[in-house]
């Protein structure tokens, strides 16, 4: 019998035969849930992982965890979704990607923790979940829409309707709601395949990364709709209306009020996260996804770019400054654009920035070289961005070429070596777009991302250089110093405590085992509290909260207080993070499978060759770090990462995980040590076990 | 033991007599004057008794919610349905929040919760006494033991969505109750104390007031929002058309 | 919108029902059970009336009860209209049976022993086991002389009568709250009594309906819940003790007689 939070069952759906059988969630409850659960799924339902993105094999898992769909604070909104990508390169990495808004929620009031997704259909179709039926329903009339026509599409169809609310079934007692479906779809781009689809549920809620909407559309699948009627045992129910509260007011903004500015972390206050060059200031109103503790966007009286906020509207910045000097509506009309057709907004992004970059050399352009119909010269304007995502959603023009990304087009076009060193391809790993937060400044976020498959899009040390910044422009001093800070985030990151200079983004310590103890903690922090359960990655983890007078934010006791008042467990902190390590080697396992080994793990060129001069507000990136004996937020540009530095911090990071340092591949004896005895003789078998 | 029966068929069985009237006259009397009396006093009702008026007090506490400060997470809804049900279910809660994520600000969210009317057709409609006005409280809630599953007071809910909802798990009526019984909450609910969905609003969205608030068919004239709100980007003016910068550059 | 229901416009019948019956019953006269040629009659007019208002408005009552969903099962009917049409077509059927209980209460009343021919007696285990060992195969059980009523019969009219009762003192008190205050804490009894009453009497009912009407063997029976009458040779083969009781001579006897006359 699953424990509190779960609801028991995941919905798994053969999309050849179309039709549907239940797993019991019972049998993964001891992977946590969202990745954990998806990764060991994975593990036994896809006996080949060899095969690509697009193969009907992949195997694709849809993920909530015991938190979705209740008051834990900013941890019942999200969605974890795995499966083989169509985008990472040279490999077409088991990768992830996660979604917010009300899909978890609805998924575990229908009865379902997840679902898995097998197969391929013979034509296009939806999957209409309401309770515990899940209908394969024609997607004719949907395929071809937007995502937001899409999703309007469906909730039309649901009627019955008894004075305001929608009824289940055709009895009194089978159910109600008033809420609409939750859809989670592809646009055009997906349909087509293109590696640059996305999946897009309600306005703004995205899982961008991993093409995950060719893999949809590679199944013939347009969209997963929910309705669900029922209700989440809770181990403790008092205790989590108590939990819910005392995180509200030891840790959380007071409500309806500004409070002082922090990276994206649990203290914040509800304004939208806005990134664009001239931020929206006509009337707007909050908007978050379900649960969270203070949102970070908001839906608008124009009703243009509902729900975006952060990356997804710095997404045309540059350019439409460029072509006006200041922003304009360009901005929001290009969010607006990516959020509708379902295109990567982050790939886009930076691939803007390549062909620009092309065109000014006069390589990419009408009649040239890579010849496009595109007029490059409108880079700014509404109308370039309307016609690239067009190309780019129909593959058509430079659209086929882009298809399996920027990274793979540049390969096409024969240009992949030279503009990696040349810089202007900033896609420093696996063929992901550059954050934003690069490799060579802060140091984590690029260790962690080449170390695992995938731009890693963990802010838990990014939110310090935004308190910063943000502190810098406002003229205000920071509330603790940087050594207050080393002290303050160390201390939460057990095992690994008592060692300060694991926040040191000095150029001394950027290969020092210390600093690869912080990308270790990270990994396994991020794979079972975030990943597995999705703890957003907004809000936690928060190891620094000017709400308190002491500064110390509230990980550390939150995520597991509020896991075991609703599970029934008793699970501690570092309980989770080893459990995270244990998930961590299951997916290094099938990357391995896939065909990982220490000699390819390494950056794009031009991280090693190019030293970084700009962060993305300007000539400064500051982290915490030691000058001398002295700690201070120092500044991290002017450097690269040296080849043979690297080398010795990857030996650094294969010893503190119990790897073989030769290939990367994990031990047996670390692997029986987790109880992975199975994926030791799965590597053995294909003589890629650590150590042999 | 049972006796051979000796009277012979066609004959009306002598009833056993007792005193000077006989167990036959007695019923058929007692049948007759029952007719009379329910036929009679049916009639009387009917056409001679004016309509009662009987006069309803006023709830001792309402829900302010203000749509246009509401961050649309629903916590509220969960909040509702663990403390009263000790679950998580938004089918379950008694508010309810309806968005439309494509829709334009602040036509994007309607919060439906329960008015506690001054003249409450849900109580009225009920035929049991389920749905009534609790006396101590004034709060208009359901007496569980009483409701019969007719969901009159559902339909007879005067406004789009109705804030009467049926409870499908447990088969009877059910509305906001101010929190004056949550099994699952620990400090003490309804007028005199603690709302749960009050409590756990993130933005403050939510506010509990004594006096009847100022209201039109549309709902209650509602603004929550302060220099504080403003300070985040968003508009305090009532009807949420005035952005802060906007503002600004009025005065 | 919401309609009101009969329960609520038209309570007052609830309180007539009965109290006709009661008066129908004064006013009745009853023909006993005696031997008419080759037949006997079982069930007289007044019978026939009692047992198919208390039947078919159980039998309503049981659809309509259940369809409104009974104790811990969902209710069949959608909402709304469907629910309040299935709550009038119960209060229909309450008029019904409870004219029809009444009417056969007071009846019984008026002629005790009619309510003790229903009792089980001293013989119902012996009887009963001799009764359907025979039925089921056992050749070495005879066929008890059975009254009136078959032994097995009248333990099962026991619980028709507990049930029955039961649903009338909660179901009259159910309706009373319509137009009384009844405190909460009765009502916490009476609808779950209700609900249970309800199961009860479920499985009489099919128990009965199965053994009355649906097992060839019983339509002999059946026909005289119609027609009043039985036929004499299924009566001497099946209730041999009530023909005793009836003064009735075995033909065996007779048939003696006219061999010897012959």
């Amino acid at each position: 019998m699953a424990t509190g939070g779960y609801v028991g069952k995941i919905l798994r759906l053969d999309l050849t035969a179309r039709t549907s059988s239940v797993i019991e969630t019972e049998k993964y409850v001891q992977w946590g849930g969202g990745h954990g659960i998806g990764s060991a799924i994975f593990w036994e339902l896809c006996t080949d992982k060899t095969v690509t993105g697009r193969d009907p094999k992949n195997v694709v898992t849809l993920m909530t965890s015991p938190l979705s769909g209740t008051m834990a604070p900013s941890a019942s909104g999200r969605v974890e979704i795995q499966g083989i990508g169509t985008a990472g390169y040279p490999i077409n990495w088991f990768t992830r990607s996660n979604f917010g808004g009300r899909f978890g929620g609805q998924l575990k009031y229908a009865g379902w923790d997840g679902i898995v997704l097998e197969g391929k259909a013979d034509s296009p179709i939806w999957i209409d979940i309401i309770n515990d039926k899940a209908v394969f329903r024609d997607a004719k009339d949907l395929w071809g829409k937007d995502t937001q026509e899409t999703q309007q599409l469906i909730w039309e169809l649901k009627e019955n309707e008894e004075h305001g609310w929608t009824e289940i079934g055709k009895t009194r007692d089978s159910g109600r709601t008033t809420q609409k479906p939750a859809v989670i779809t592809i646009g055009p781009a997906g349909e087509n395949q293109s590696a640059l689809g996305c999946l897009v549920h309600d306005a703004g809620n995205a899982a961008g990364q991993g093409g995950f909407g060719a893999v949809f559309g590679s199944k013939n699948l347009k969209a997963i709709s929910v309705v669900g009627t029922g209700s989440i045992e809770i181990a403790d129910p008092a205790g989590l209306f108590n939990a819910r509260i005392w995180a509200k007011d030891e840790y959380a903004a007071a409500p309806g009020q500004q409070v002082e500015p922090n990276g994206p972390t649990f203290g914040v206050d509800p304004a939208p996260v806005f990134l664009y060059a001239k931020n929206p200031d006509g009337p707007m109103g909050p908007q978050a996804c379900q649960g969270c503790i203070n949102g970070c966007r908001a839906r608008f009286e124009t009703g243009i770019a509902n729900e975006s906020s952060c990356q997804e509207t710095s997404m045309y910045k540059a350019f439409d400054v460029l072509a006006h000097g200041e922003g304009t509506d360009a901005s929001y009309i290009a969010t607006d654009l990516v959020q509708k057709m379902g295109v990567n907004s982050y790939e886009l992004m930076q691939g803007m920035g390549y062909l620009y970059a092309l065109s000014k050399m006069g390589v990419l352009g009408k009649g040239l070289e890579i010849d496009t119909d595109i007029d490059m010269s409108r880079i700014g304007e509404a109308d370039f961005v309307i016609d690239l995502v067009d190309k780019i959603s129909n593959r058509e023009d430079i659209g086929e070429d882009l298809a399996d990304g920027f990274v793979r087009a540049a390969e096409k076009w024969g240009r992949l070596e030279k503009d990696y060193a040349a810089g202007i391809l900033d896609f420093p790993y696996w063929g992901y777009a550059n954050h934003g937060y690069d490799p060579r400044a802060e140091l984590e976020w690029g260790y962690s991302s080449i170390m695992g498959d995938r731009d890693m899009n963990e802010h838990g040390f990014n939110a310090n250089f935004w308190s910063v910044i943000k502190h810098m422009m406002a003229g205000m001093e920071m509330p603790v110093s940087a050594e207050e800070y080393a002290k303050i985030t160390t201390s939460k990151m057990v095992p690994y405590q008592d060692d300060m200079s694991m926040v040191d983004y000095s150029t001394e310590n950027m290969y020092s085992e210390s600093f690869a103890k912080l990308v270790v903690w990270q990994r396994h922090y991020t794979r079972f509290w975030k990943q597995s359960a999705l703890y957003c990655d907004f809000r936690y983890p928060d190891f620094t909260n000017y709400n308190r007078e002491d500064n110390v934010g509230i990980t550390g006791d939150g995520e597991p207080k509020f896991w075991n008042v609703i599970t029934g467990q008793d699970i501690t902190f570092l309980d989770g993070i080893e459990l995270g390590r244990k998930i961590w080697n299951l997916d290094n396992a099938i990357w391995i499978l896939q065909g990982r080994h220490r000699d390819m793990v390494q950056f794009a060129s031009y991280i090693y060759d190019i030293p970084l001069e700009n962060s993305l507000v300007g000539p400064y990136y500051p982290m915490a770090g030691k000058v001398g004996d002295e700690w201070a937020y120092i500044n991290t540009l002017g450097r690269s990462i040296d080849r043979d530095g690297f080398e010795e911090w990857k030996t650094h990071f294969y010893n503190l995980e119990g790897w073989d340092v030769a290939s990367g591949w994990p031990t047996r004896e670390t692997l029986e040590g987790l109880d992975l005895a199975f994926v030791a003789d799965a590597l053995a078998e294909a003589e890629k076990l650590g150590g042999v | 033991m049972v006796d051979k029966d000796t009277s012979s068929a066609g004959e009306i069985v002598p009833a056993e007599k007792t005193g000077t009237i006989s167990r036959r006259q007695f019923f058929t009397g007692v049948g007759g004057l029952g007719v009379g009396i329910v036929l009679g006093g049916t009639l009387f009702n009917g056409l001679l008794l004016p309509d009662e008026v009987i006069a309803i007090p006023a709830s001792q506490g309402y829900l302010l919610v203000d749509s246009k400060k509401c961050q649309g997470c629903n916590t509220c809804m969960m909040a509702c349905s663990l403390t009263h049900h000790g679950v998580q279910s938004l089918s379950l809660s008694r508010i309810q929040v309806i968005q439309d994520p494509f829709a334009k600000f602040p036509d994007d969210k309607y919060i439906a919760q329960c008015r506690q009317c001054a003249d409450p057709k849900c109580v009225t409609a009920c035929p049991t006494g389920a749905m009534h006005v609790d006396t101590e409280t004034g709060v208009r809630t359901v007496d569980v033991a009483k409701c019969i599953g007719c969901q009159e007071c559902v339909y007879a809910c005067e406004f789009n969505v109705s804030r009467a909802g049926w409870n499908f798990e447990e088969k009877h009526a059910q509305k906001c109750d101010l929190c004056l019984n949550t099994p699952f909450m620990d400090a003490e609910g309804g007028p005199g104390g603690q709302q749960a969905c009050v409590a756990a609003c993130p933005t403050g969205a939510i506010s509990f007031v004594s006096e009847i608030p100022v209201q039109s068919d549309a709902g209650y004239e509602v603004n929550l929002r302060d220099e504080g709100w403003a300070a985040l980007g968003y508009p305090i003016d009532d009807e949420g058309k005035v952005s802060p910068a906007e503002a600004a550059l009025a005065e | 919108m919401q309609r009101e229901l009969l329960f609520d416009s038209a309570t007052w019948l609830v309180w007539l029902a009965p109290l006709l019956g009661v008066l129908a019953a004064g006013l009745t006269t009853r023909k006993d059970p005696v031997v008419k040629g080759d037949r006997v009659l079982r069930h007289d007019r007044a019978a026939i009336i009692e047992h198919w208002t208390h039947g078919i408005g159980t039998t309503v009552l049981l659809v309509s009860g259940i369809a409104l969903g009974v104790w811990f099962l969902p209710a069949l009917v959608g909402s709304g209209d469907p629910v309040w049409t299935m709550m009038d077509v119960h209060f229909g059927a309450v008029l019904v049976f409870l004219f029809g209980t009444f009417y056969y209460g007071t009846n019984t009343l008026l002629a005790t022993k009619r309510f003790r021919e229903h009792l089980p007696t001293k013989d119902a285990v012996e009887y009963t086991k001799r009764h359907y060992g025979l039925l089921l195969g056992f050749k070495k059980f005879t066929m008890p002389p059975e009254r009136k009523y078959f032994e097995s019969e009248k333990m099962a009219y026991i619980l028709a009568l507990a049930s029955t009762v039961t649903i009338i003192i909660t179901g009259l008190l159910k309706v009373a709250a319509h137009v009384m205050d009844i405190p909460a804490g009765v009502m916490a009894i009476v609808t779950p009594a209700h609900d249970v009453a309800t199961v009860a009497m479920l499985a009489f009912f099919l128990a009965h309906v199965f053994f009355a009407a649906v097992l060839p063997m019983s339509w002999p029976v059946l026909r005289s819940m119609f027609t009043g009458y039985v036929d004499l040779e299924y009566a001497k083969h099946e209730h041999a003790g009530w023909l005793a009781q009836l003064g009735y001579e075995d033909a065996r006897t007779e048939a003696a007689v006219d061999e010897t006359a012959a």
